[in-house]
């Protein structure tokens, strides 16, 4: 079709460089900046994309919020004999990570057969 | 001496660590990058056991045992989710543990980790080394015995076509599952091993920076040689020695050495891993 492959590739890659770095200006007027600070949010964001279903827009937004929204809840609503630090948050990530994608292994909106 | 016999054990651990990634990483192409998850599980076991008051003998044995129900849910999990959700999953396992590890300080003792004591029997140095030694071996010749039967071949073809592998009767995911439980074994064990000699557990004892580590010592072997495991091993352990040379400060030592390491992971993805991938060498 005449499209070169190799630029469309370096075009993603700028496209994706850009907004990450948009999300980690936005992150950084927002938490406090530390050496390791944007491994946490790229592996939630990979997670999400997983747990969304890649090449599924609706899915991996929904994903998002889910994987943020959930752990936030967690820790933020707990008291009393149940009670968790921020520090949790991640643990939390995991778990609901892990249970949506052994149920939804392609996506939160298709079917449940593995796709190797 | 001490200095010596510290080499001498770290090269026998790594080199341990290498023949648990071996079969899994280099050989079969299965990104299981929670290993370090099942090291961490494992250290902690044994430490938290040796807290309740329980003989190292018998901690060391429920070490081993967590190491292989750590195993088993992993693979469980490579049958239940797709190859990258595994990869990532492993990543974020990772990230999980320590978050749990520094949270539920009641029991692991936060970041302030725990002390762990040895076994009477292995109390000094030469002796641990010894161990560490004769295990390595052991290890090794399971490795070398495996490369050389038709479960090695099989190993090595999974990479190439799991569906023909599939076509001709072979139980391909029977085979991962096997290989992620030897490689968590082999993990929980090297766990042990590190808590014994270092005598000390914190949530930060296996995190990324080793990751980085054993996925560096992975694309080192790809050869299906045991010889090529030797080699990894021996780089690894030696390569960062030569900061000892370079007088940086102590606290900038173990930063220097993830840098050096994800150098050479770096180097070694673009220039060597394309010419020792299986499709483009001769076996």
């Amino acid at each position: 079709m005449g499209i070169d492959e190799q630029k469309v590739r370096q075009l993603i890659y700028l496209i994706a460089g850009l907004l990450t770095g948009a999300v980690g200006i936005l992150s950084g007027m927002n938490n406090a900046v530390s050496p390791g600070a944007g491994l946490q949010p790229t592996i939630t964001a990979f997670i999400a994309l997983l747990v969304g279903g890649v090449g599924d827009f609706r899915g991996t937004v929904i994903a998002s919020y889910m994987l943020v929204l959930i752990p936030e809840m967690i820790v933020s609503l707990g008291g009393g004999e149940v009670n968790f630090s921020v520090t949790w948050k991640m643990v939390f990530v995991f778990l609901l990570a892990l249970f949506l994608l052994m149920i939804r292994p392609n996506g939160l909106f298709s079917s449940s057969n593995r796709q190797s | 001496m001490g200095y010596f016999l510290t080499t001498i054990a770290t090269f026998f651990t790594t080199l341990q660590a290498a023949a648990g990634i071996h079969g899994v990483f280099s050989l079969a192409g299965i990104f299981f990058l929670g290993v370090p998850v099942v090291m961490e599980m494992s250290i902690y076991a044994l430490a938290i056991a040796q807290k309740a008051g329980i003989p190292p003998q018998y901690a060391f044995l429920i070490a081993m045992l967590v190491a292989v129900l750590c195993g088993i849910l992993f693979a469980y999990l490579f049958v239940k989710v797709s190859a990258d959700s595994f990869a990532v999953l492993g990543l974020a396992s990772l990230l999980a543990s320590e978050a749990l590890l520094q949270s539920w300080d009641s029991v692991t003792n936060g970041i302030l980790g725990i002390s762990v004591k040895r076994p009477d029997f292995f109390n000094s140095l030469p002796a641990l080394a010894i161990l560490f030694g004769m295990a390595m071996a052991i290890v090794l010749i399971l490795e070398y015995v495996l490369l050389k039967t038709w479960l090695g071949r099989t190993i090595r073809a999974y990479k190439q076509n799991e569906i023909a592998l599939e076509a001709i009767g072979r139980p391909t995911k029977k085979i991962a599952q096997a290989l992620i439980i030897f490689a968590s074994c082999v993990y929980g064990l090297t766990g042990v091993f590190i808590a014994w000699r270092v005598q000390f557990v914190d949530p930060q004892i296996a995190g990324i920076p080793y990751l980085i580590e054993i996925i560096t010592m992975g694309i080192l072997a790809l050869s299906p040689r045991v010889r090529s495991l030797a080699w990894a091993a021996l780089f690894v352990t030696f390569f960062p020695e030569v900061l000892r040379f370079l007088n940086l400060p102590t606290t900038m030592m173990g930063y220097a050495r993830v840098i050096l390491y994800s150098l050479v992971l770096l180097f070694l993805i673009h220039r060597l891993s394309p010419k020792l991938a299986i499709s483009n060498r001769q076996i």
